[in-house]
């Protein structure tokens, strides 16, 4: 992600610890969002990723070398291509923020 | 003392003509946690009500209500030679006059709308909900799935009717308060009701209403003599009426019943955070199961079945 040298890289970070309330059943997590008073289903993927970015912020890459990292050649970048849209996603709901 | 209790007077206790005056001039009601003062001037609403309320506590006039309704039956306009019904709740008419022959779905309908609009006290689900040895089944459905019909074969088959449209539960717990009501059977459900349970108590068909054919089933009296007691929810059933389905109860995940729950209920967005912890500890205490029902015999056979397996 270095490639573009002297443009900043942009890091995602979770909108606040306080703004979700959980509730957890197996892999199923249900997220309450404070600021939008609205109710979401989530996998257990979407919730560990907004506590990783809870702790800090991190760049795309370093989200898809401490969420998931590559074993097999080549699934890089689809790893990447599917978090990407996971932020997008969760960026939308209000849950997280590109600094 | 429980409002409600054996020593408060009935309607019963009224003459049918003294019934047809309290409704004149105001008649004072305990529905489940709510006092009700009612006025209605249709004559043709004094006899199916007194035999689908007669079980029911009369209060003091004094009382503070929550909620003053009124039923009034006038000309209507332009056509005159028409009469209609004018539902109101402390003054305003929610909603536009209806044909004469419909005031008492007018009037039942009007106070589950009022119940809806102003409880929000309670978290309110779209849900019927039964009890039998101090465990209850919330039944959540969306219209036209079969909630009403398969709450009035258990409640004519000795389970205690908590209600058959609300499921109250006050924010931070996870007991049910009852509000029992006559049950509003539409169109096919009349019948199934009938051939069910012939000693049923059904109040007139009424039909062209804007839910086809509607008819009343009076709650039993135990439902009334006990609606103060609360009941916890020991199971949730998302039922389903379809075309010759076979009885089916199955399980399903603690999330998928908690996002059923949420998105059926009356009020859960605007009680907001209150209304997730409430959801959740409700889930937290019951299994939640999809039920799919044809054969009313065999749907309230195999929930009071399962029930008493699964309470031992």
């Amino acid at each position: 992600m270095n490639e573009q040298a002297g443009k900043e890289i942009s890091r995602w970070l979770s909108t606040g610890p306080d703004d979700l309330v959980w509730a957890a059943w197996g892999h199923d997590h249900i997220a309450y969002h404070r600021p939008s008073g609205k109710t979401h289903f989530l996998n257990a993927s979407s919730r560990y990723l907004i506590t990783e970015l809870l702790c800090e912020p991190l760049a795309l890459d370093e989200v898809v070398e401490a969420f998931a990292p590559a074993e097999i050649e080549g699934e890089q970048s689809a790893q990447t291509t599917r978090l990407c849209a996971m932020l997008e996603r969760l960026e939308h709901l209000g849950f997280v923020r590109q600094l | 003392m429980s409002i409600g209790a054996a020593d408060a007077k009935r309607v019963r206790d009224c003459s049918v003509g003294e019934f047809a005056s309290k409704l004149i001039s105001g008649l004072s009601l305990q529905i489940g946690p709510f006092a009700a003062r009612i006025h209605a001037n249709s004559a043709r609403l004094s006899a199916p009500l007194y035999a689908l309320y007669q079980d029911y506590p009369m209060l003091s006039d004094e009382n503070v209500f929550h909620f003053h309704v009124r039923l009034d039956e006038r000309r209507g306009f332009p056509r005159v030679d028409k009469r209609v019904v004018r539902f109101s709740v402390d003054g305003r008419a929610p909603h536009e006059d209806m044909p004469a022959a419909q005031a008492l779905p007018v009037l039942e309908w009007g106070i589950n709308l009022v119940i809806a609009l102003r409880s929000h006290s309670f978290l309110m689900l779209h849900a019927a909900a039964v009890e039998n040895g101090g465990r209850a089944i919330l039944l959540p459905a969306a219209p036209g799935q079969g909630k009403t019909t398969l709450c009035a074969g258990l409640s004519l088959r000795g389970w205690r009717l908590l209600s058959d449209e609300f499921g109250l539960i006050r924010p931070g717990h996870t007991e049910l308060i009852p509000v029992p009501r006559p049950m509003a059977l539409k169109n096919e459900s009349i019948d199934v009701i009938r051939r069910f349970e012939p000693e049923a108590v059904i109040g007139p068909e009424i039909s062209n209403t804007r839910k086809g054919t509607v008819a009343h089933v009076k709650p039993s009296a135990q439902s009334i003599d006990e609606m103060r007691q609360a009941a916890p929810a020991h199971w949730i059933v998302f039922p389903r009426w379809r075309h010759e389905a076979s009885t089916s109860l199955t399980e399903v995940s603690k999330a998928e019943g908690f996002m059923f729950l949420a998105t059926n209920a009356f009020n859960y967005e605007l009680l907001g955070e209150a209304a997730f912890h409430t959801v959740a500890g409700l889930v937290n205490q019951t299994r939640c199961f999809r039920f799919e029902y044809s054969d009313l015999d065999d749907a309230v056979e195999m929930l009071t079945d399962f029930a008493a397996r699964d309470a031992e």
